[in-house]
């Protein structure tokens, strides 16, 4: 395999992640020289840079690096996402940071290259990428998590995160391995002759080749499934959200659900539509389960936080069983896979939204957690709160928010399927449930009265929260009311894919 | 058909709201200014409405349609008939007169105005839907503004019941979402558009049904109930008490005036015309459950010594009319559902303002904290009189043509509903006037009640529009009910005759199932076979 300037042009929005990534780390180095507050900008600047790169790239459809990686409308819009993610999450990161004395190159340096863990995961076309792409990402974002090592939270947080993400990609490549054998041991091999390379054997269309009843087979894909599962906090494998979400930084919290859903939902869709067409058939079942039994844990499990990160750490597994209602249904109706993409895409710009108003809210002592701390928020900072009650709206799917036209799209393709009926009516109940507590946090931005004492920090010097915080609610409220071209970007990265 | 008035009363509040909320938060006056003028631009942007009107056209008018998500079938579609003409005006006249009813708020006057005129584009915008995602999207961003004026803006319990409010709502309503999706799959038509979603339910040669019996059943329920809860309809009416008692005056006034109409104008919009045949099924219980509520409602009322409770319940009373009106398929019964529904927001409206007047003044609703105030307040009791007048359905007034309309229907069709039902007005006419007698007549019981000011020219201001329309429909009912009157014809012709189609193919499909299965005799556990 040679390396081609054509690959590297391919490859070049994650290269151009990495590079920030190391410019930021390096940078601070210096920084008796260059001012830290320049940090942001440098990654900002980077962040852009691999969008448009990944814009030039839409339209393509090709391979790189002998098939490990295809740039397509898929990895295009999902790593758009990841961008999307990574750029508010700086934004609201830049005053965060400094008043929590972590303003260092590395964390805006692990950022970078978690994104471009996740871009890459989105373009990944055979298993290795896969796991390269996953481990990337997940190695940066249990640092990130635990960066603040003075806070025992944090550390916890940390500490967990990396132990059960260990596991779970032990699974994943022990389910990878299997996966390998199943190729190498059944007629999968057939085509290695033309082109024989180690990656096509991983490659994601061998697998298709594999018959469907070949036990290695179901036994590779249960494992790669665990494996994903763990990444994307779906029951069983949910255990570790909460914690994580509650100890990293605010900014972090919403940056990793952002980035590590939209990374792994892509490669999940990716592999769902060419390795194994025969998902819906053989797992249907099984993932519905589990898809319902994500939606109904999540929000009930939410209803009885009283610390809003962990409440919206459950939210986001009720969102993860949202989404893979849409995986499940994907298999048997045409337009489920880009409701899907078009979820993610409106379930970064809301959470990276709710996070970032923690990370407004963040003073020198700490962050707001408990949701009576946030009482009164209304009377003191109306816009603040103005916006996160746009985030919460959304969040529950009340229109016309870009959450409502995302939970519409996912149900619609489940109502449209007699068997997938009870899947929806399952979400919408949870949906319910879910109302009551985003409108907990609702109730105390508005109609209590502020605690003794209570002071929330003022917003000028917060220019970059305040910026990001405005383009997520712009956001949020276009994709509600008029979701058309997204909505048609996201079907053309799915018919890219097929 | 040239100007766009439909979509402009959508703007132009959204648009007040923006400016209002961008003002800086010390200009609590300008922001107040500002969404009066919003609110009375809007009015007059609707008065065309009125005066264009072609009143002997049954159909859609001002109808505009443009493309909205092609791709999922969704269109910005929106009209309005009859039905619905009356409402949308009555929701841009009664906003002006909220926001000045508001005038005297404080806290938050930014936020507050916003949230009304966000509102007020909600509900224009569900009463001129005319595809069944959009009205659901306004239907639900109606929620959040509402949530926001009872919790923040109302009494000692407000919490609680904006809470109660919002989860009845929301859980009444996305049945409904889970039944609209399923409507554009089983009926085949692939759309969210009524007109069209309607003719493919209702197939009018031999074609088959497009839904079971039972599918039609659900459906019917699920948008029942999100309607039922919004009327309310017995026994779901129990947030409706305590939102009235703790928002403030003109939520109240919006809530009783235009935001009960929804549930009846979606039953009537929605519900019926879709399942017609499942309907009529139900409209024997739909009839049970609206007689209950007028006469529970109305013997409520006799143990209320909360104000605005006892207009609460009385809420509930006359609704009940407005449902009972509807499920008798009569154009008589029809016309003056639809009249009692514009009556209601008018009496109501006026009444919630009235005890606002007093509230301002002496910061109770305790009927027992009044008494002899028309020897203090001798203009307010007049106007109190009058509306409560118009409340109870005297002849010469508004209530009387809508109440009288809807039990003269409902007699020529179904004879005991109707009895039963008219023992409402009776009831009604007990607890309105002992209302007005505790209130103004006798001593003047309490001290503080001997120096209250009478009505003030900003009172006046919202009282006498309101006065002189119960006058008007009163005195004039055909100038209102010719604009209603074909579309209501039109409407239930249709109806009727969708019905007898429906039960005809109904009784043809299962005399053709008995005649396949001669040799098993047809029971109830072996349909399966």
């Amino acid at each position: 395999m040679t390396l081609g300037a054509h690959d590297l042009q391919l490859f070049s929005p994650v290269l151009i992640l990495l590079g920030t990534a190391a410019v930021a780390v390096t940078a601070d180095l210096y920084s008796g020289k260059i001012e830290r507050g320049a940090l942001p900008f440098i990654s900002l600047g980077g962040t852009v840079a691999a969008a448009i790169s990944l814009l030039s790239l839409w339209g393509r459809n090709e391979e790189a690096f002998g098939g490990a990686l295809r740039i397509d409308g898929l990895a295009v819009v999902m790593g758009l996402a990841a961008c999307a993610a990574t750029a508010l999450s700086v934004l609201m990161s830049a005053s965060y940071v400094r008043s929590s004395g972590i303003d260092f190159g590395e964390y805006y340096g692990l950022m970078l290259t978690a994104a471009a863990g996740a871009v890459m995961l989105a373009q990944a076309n055979d298993l290795m990428s896969v796991f390269l792409g996953i481990e990337i990402m997940s190695i940066a974002v249990y640092c990130l998590t635990g960066i603040t090592r003075d806070r025992e939270k944090s550390t916890e947080a940390a500490m967990k995160y990396f132990i059960m993400g260990a596991f779970s990609t032990g699974f994943l490549l022990f389910g990878i391995a299997l996966l390998y054998g199943a190729v190498v041991t059944t007629g999968g091999t057939e085509g290695i002759l033309q082109s024989p390379s180690q990656s096509s054997l991983l490659r994601l269309d061998a697998l298709a080749r594999v018959p469907a009843n070949t036990p290695l087979l179901a036994a590779g894909l249960a494992l790669f499934l665990v494996g994903a599962a763990f990444k994307v906090g779906a029951v069983p494998f949910h255990a570790w959200t909460p914690d994580a979400y509650e100890g990293a930084p605010a900014p972090v919290t919403g940056f990793m659900a952002g980035v590590v859903k939209a990374g792994v939902f892509a490669a999940l869709l990716r592999s769902a539509t060419v390795a194994f067409p025969h998902l819906g058939l053989e797992w249907g079942g099984a993932l519905a389960f589990l898809a319902a039994a994500t939606m109904v844990v999540g929000n009930v499990c939410a209803l009885a936080q009283t610390n809003l990160k962990r409440l919206l750490a459950y939210s986001s597994i009720g969102h993860t069983g949202v989404i893979l209602v849409g995986i499940v249904v994907a298999s048997e109706t045409e337009h489920a896979a880009a409701a899907v993409l078009f979820y993610v895409i409106a379930y970064v710009v809301m959470t990276a939204g709710s996070f970032g108003l923690i990370s407004l809210l963040a003073r020198e002592g700490g962050e707001l957690e408990d949701i009576s701390q946030f009482s009164g928020l209304a009377s003191r900072r109306p816009a603040a709160a103005a916006a996160m009650t746009l985030f919460m709206a959304s969040l529950a799917g009340i229109p016309p928010t870009a959450g409502f036209m995302g939970k519409f799209l996912i149900f619609r393709e489940a109502i449209q399927n007699r068997e997938f009926l009870w899947l929806a009516i399952t979400g919408i109940a949870a949906s319910v449930v879910s109302a009551y507590y985003y409108l907990k946090i609702v109730v105390a931005m508005y109609m209590r009265d502020p605690a003794k004492g209570e002071e929330f920090p003022k917003g000028e010097d917060r220019w970059g929260a305040v910026l990001g915080l405005g383009l997520a609610s712009i956001a949020t409220i276009a994709l509600g009311i008029c979701p058309a071209k997204v909505l048609e970007w996201c079907n053309a990265a799915i018919q890219s894919v097929r | 058909m040239s100007a766009p008035i439909l979509s402009a009363l959508l703007v132009i509040p959204v648009a007040g709201a923006a400016l209002v909320a961008l003002l800086p938060r010390e200009n609590a006056r300008e922001a107040k200014l500002a969404a009066l003028l919003t609110a009375l631009l809007t009015f007059l942007v609707s008065i065309p409405l009125w005066t264009q009107f072609r009143p002997g056209n049954a159909a859609m008018q001002f109808v505009e349609t443009r493309a909205w998500v092609p791709a999922l079938g969704l269109t910005y579609k929106v009209g309005v008939d009859g039905i619905s003409v009356l409402l949308v005006i009555l929701t841009t006249l009664l906003m002006p007169i909220c926001v000045l009813a508001s005038w005297s708020i404080t806290d938050r006057v930014k936020e507050y105005m916003a949230a009304f005129l966000i509102l007020e584009s909600a509900m224009i915008g569900s009463f001129v839907a005319q595809d069944l995602l959009l009205f659901y999207v306004f239907w639900e961003a109606m929620l959040i503004p509402m949530l926001l004026i009872i919790g923040v803006w109302g009494g000692r319990r407000r919490v609680y019941a904006a809470l109660k409010f919002f989860l009845f709502t929301i859980v009444g309503s996305l049945p409904m979402f889970v039944a609209i999706i399923y409507l554009y799959f089983k009926s085949g038509a692939q759309t969210f558009d009524l007109e069209t979603l309607r003719a493919a339910l209702n197939p009018a040669g031999n074609e088959p049904l497009p839904l079971t019996v039972s599918a039609a059943r659900w459906c019917f329920f699920a948008f029942a109930l999100a309607f039922a809860v919004k009327v309310p309809i017995w026994p779901l009416h129990t947030w409706l008490p305590d939102a009235h008692v703790e928002a403030p005056t003109a939520g109240s006034v919006i809530l009783a005036g235009v935001l009960l109409k929804m549930g009846t104008y979606g039953l009537l919009r929605f519900a019926i015309p879709l399942f017609p045949g499942t309907a009529a099924e139900f409209a024997p219980i739909m009839i049970v459950l609206a007689v209950i509520g007028v006469i529970y409602g109305s013997l409520m009322c006799l143990a209320q010594e909360d104000m605005k409770k006892l207009i609460a319940y009385s809420s509930v009373a006359h609704l009940g009319f407005c449902v009972l009106g509807m499920f008798v398929w009569n154009d008589k019964a029809l016309s003056g559902s639809i009249l009692q529904m514009v009556n209601h927001g008018i009496s109501t409206g006026a009444l919630f303002l009235c005890v606002g007047v007093l509230y301002e003044r002496r910061h109770t609703r305790l009927l027992e904290d009044f008494g002899g105030i028309a020897k203090v307040m001798p203009w307010y009791a007049a106007v109190l009189i009058i509306v409560t007048l118009s409340s109870i359905g005297l002849p010469g007034t508004n209530g009387f043509i809508g109440e009288f309309l809807i039990l003269l229907g409902t007699f020529q069709v179904k004879k005991l509903p109707a009895i039963f039902a008219s023992t409402g007005v009776v009831l009604g006419a007990a607890y309105m006037l002992w209302m007005a007698q505790r209130v103004l007549f006798g001593r003047v019981t309490h001290e503080e009640n001997e120096h209250l000011g009478d009505l003030r020219g900003r009172e006046w201001a919202t009282l006498l529009p309101l006065l002189v329309l119960i006058f008007a429909i009163g005195v004039a009912p055909n100038v209102f009910l010719n604009r209603v009157a074909p579309t209501v014809e039109n409407y239930n012709r249709q109806i009727r005759a969708a019905i007898r189609h429906e039960n005809e193919r109904r009784e043809a499909e299962n005399r053709h199932r008995a005649l396949m299965t001669p040799l098993e005799a047809p029971g109830p556990g072996d349909s399966r076979k």
